[in-house]
């Protein structure tokens, strides 16, 4: 059996793993999106092992599995990245993410180790990346859009790839 | 007797050249964007006032970094630039300003500079070939605890060259940027973190 003192902090880092994935991931806007009823619907949502249990306000509970969200997650960016116009911006060595139907501007930069914007969405996720995992990387819409105009899949094709740095 | 006016400089002195090009210092100089209060421009140790600082933008270096006092990264927009007069900094060299946004990250000074390159570039005008003007803007209100708050935030403006001297800055802004090694590496040295003080809330 592990020592209590290695046994608690695998719990606090359960702990902190759930509640990371909580705040980018289990939101009641991503179960109504998934479950497709309206966000009011959801009264609860909560991570347990290996799938999510989902309260809702006028029917049965529902489980989803954490899957399925993480699939939510990166396919509301990928959608959201479409509408996006992506401009070089040599100032900043990077670019202008714009966001025509909310007249938001973004400023989204390459560098060596990832791609950052400075969106809420993406400070988000850094927030609670780097506060439970140590890690600083965060993938938003824009940074999706940018993704698409370097021809890349994924935010990892990215940080793989040997080109990275010319980007 | 004799005023600063009339003594006449020392010989050995007066081989000193007056340059005529931007000056890029081999570390940045970095002017402190202190937004609370009504803000103002911090030089070392010596506030220069909150008057409007007018520049041209050589390079904007956008950075995460961790804010020490709320133990979270934060974005970060370092401008490089040189003024065109000299009511608040020295025109001809070259000054480092850090912005950022609201902890929301929704508004603040980074919102609003990222959304004037944004327009300049939807005309086709690269940010590099206007004149900048920075003003703080002040703030006042309740925190949602109901805690009072007085700070500045940066807003940007720009307007294109009018003058020959305003023309001539730029055609040496070019030439940096034509051979920019030097303002890369000046880009590359790490300035001191970017503080909150007391009822900054850029």
């Amino acid at each position: 059996m592990l020592p209590l003192e290695r046994r608690t902090s695998f719990v606090q880092d359960e702990v902190n793993r759930m509640k990371a994935m909580i705040i980018n991931l289990f939101s009641k806007a991503a179960a109504a999106a998934i479950l497709n009823v309206k966000p009011e619907e959801i009264k609860k949502v909560e991570a347990w092992a290996k799938v999510v249990n989902v309260s809702m306000k006028h029917s049965r509970n529902r489980f989803v599995p954490i899957a399925e969200f993480k699939r939510n997650f990166v396919q509301t960016r990928r959608e959201g990245a479409e509408g996006l116009i992506v401009e070089t911006c040599p100032m900043i060595r990077g670019f202008m993410v714009k966001n025509p139907e909310r007249d938001s501007n973004y400023m989204v930069v390459p560098n060596r180790e990832t791609i950052i914007c400075n969106c809420p969405d993406y400070q988000k996720q850094i927030e609670s990346n780097l506060e439970n995992f140590g890690t600083t990387h965060g993938c938003c819409k824009h940074i999706y859009a940018v993704l698409n105009h370097l021809g890349y899949g994924r935010l990892s094709d990215y940080i793989n790839s040997p080109s990275a740095l010319s980007a | 007797m004799k005023t600063s006016a009339t003594i006449e400089r020392k010989s050995f002195f007066k081989e000193t050249v007056k340059p005529t090009g931007i000056i890029i210092p081999d570390h940045p100089i970095y002017v402190q964007a202190n937004c609370a209060q009504k803000g103002s421009w911090v030089l070392g140790e010596k506030s220069l006032g909150n008057e409007n600082l007018t520049f041209f933008v050589l390079a904007v270096l956008f950075s995460r970094e961790l804010n020490p006092y709320k133990e979270k990264e934060i974005a970060i927009a370092t401008i490089f630039l040189t003024p065109i007069d000299d009511n608040t900094l020295k025109p001809q060299l070259v000054y480092a300003i850090k912005i950022r946004d609201q902890d929301s990250g929704r508004k603040g000074s980074l919102s609003n500079f990222a959304a004037r390159t944004a327009e300049m570039m939807a005309t086709g005008v690269d940010p590099r070939e206007v004149i900048w003007t920075a003003k703080f803007i002040n703030k006042s209100g309740n925190l949602p605890n109901g805690d009072p708050y007085n700070c500045a935030v940066i807003d940007f403006e720009y307007r294109f060259v009018k003058t020959d001297e305003e023309d001539a800055i730029l055609a040496n802004c070019v030439l940096v940027l034509e051979e920019d090694f030097k303002l890369k590496k000046l880009q590359q040295i790490a300035l001191p973190p970017i503080v909150q003080m007391e009822g900054d809330n850029s």
